[in-house]
């Protein structure tokens, strides 16, 4: 990722996500993520990272979950990695990823909404909406 | 295991409306993430 870059989506993550304490972290191998932990009601946390690959801003970033989670959650792909996006369908508009538009700030909210909707699974042991591809 | 506390039914029903809902509309979240409902219509990349 060039510079410019890393610095509009540093600026546009904490503009939008500053509350949840975002942390821009390196891996070993020079891999960038964002760690940080999203609330819900009840008391209910999630702490996720948020990785860019290799291959970024063309390849979108995953949202991993870094706790585990109950056997049988319903739009988890292998690795914790949350099922967001339809690389496949160009008519929906949302779940597609923009690279021309997107940061990675977007991905706070989309795994806000995963997270809900996983809280509503736990509830009531139904997916609220259709909105990925089960795996 | 991360330990999650379920929501009530009634709660869980009014999140899945709001979901429903949001497929003019949007989910609201408030700066540290809670749901707030729906808005009309979550940071974009601009060279």
């Amino acid at each position: 990722m060039d510079s410019k870059r890393l610095v509009l989506e540093h600026a546009a993550m904490m503009e939008r996500w500053s509350a949840l304490e975002p942390r821009l972290r390196s891996d070993a191998s020079g891999q960038l993520h964002w760690e940080l932990t999203l609330h819900a009601e009840g008391g209910n946390r999630l702490p996720i990272k948020i990785v860019y690959p290799s291959g970024y801003p063309s390849d979108a970033p995953d949202i991993v979950a870094l706790t585990s989670l109950p056997s049988g959650t319903p739009h988890l792909l292998p690795g914790n990695r949350i099922c967001w996006r339809h690389p496949s369908e160009s008519k929906r508009n949302r779940n597609i990823w923009c690279p021309s538009k997107d940061t990675a700030a977007l991905c706070v909210g989309v795994a806000q909404r995963w997270f809900y909707a996983f809280l509503v699974w736990l509830s009531t042991s139904k997916w609220p909406v259709p909105d990925a591809v089960s795996n | 295991m991360g330990s999650f506390t379920p929501l009530t039914k009634e709660r869980a029903e009014e999140i899945r409306r709001a979901m429903e809902q949001s497929r003019s509309e949007g989910l609201a979240f408030s700066e540290t993430g809670e749901l707030e409902g729906t808005a009309p219509v979550i940071t974009h990349y601009q060279p």
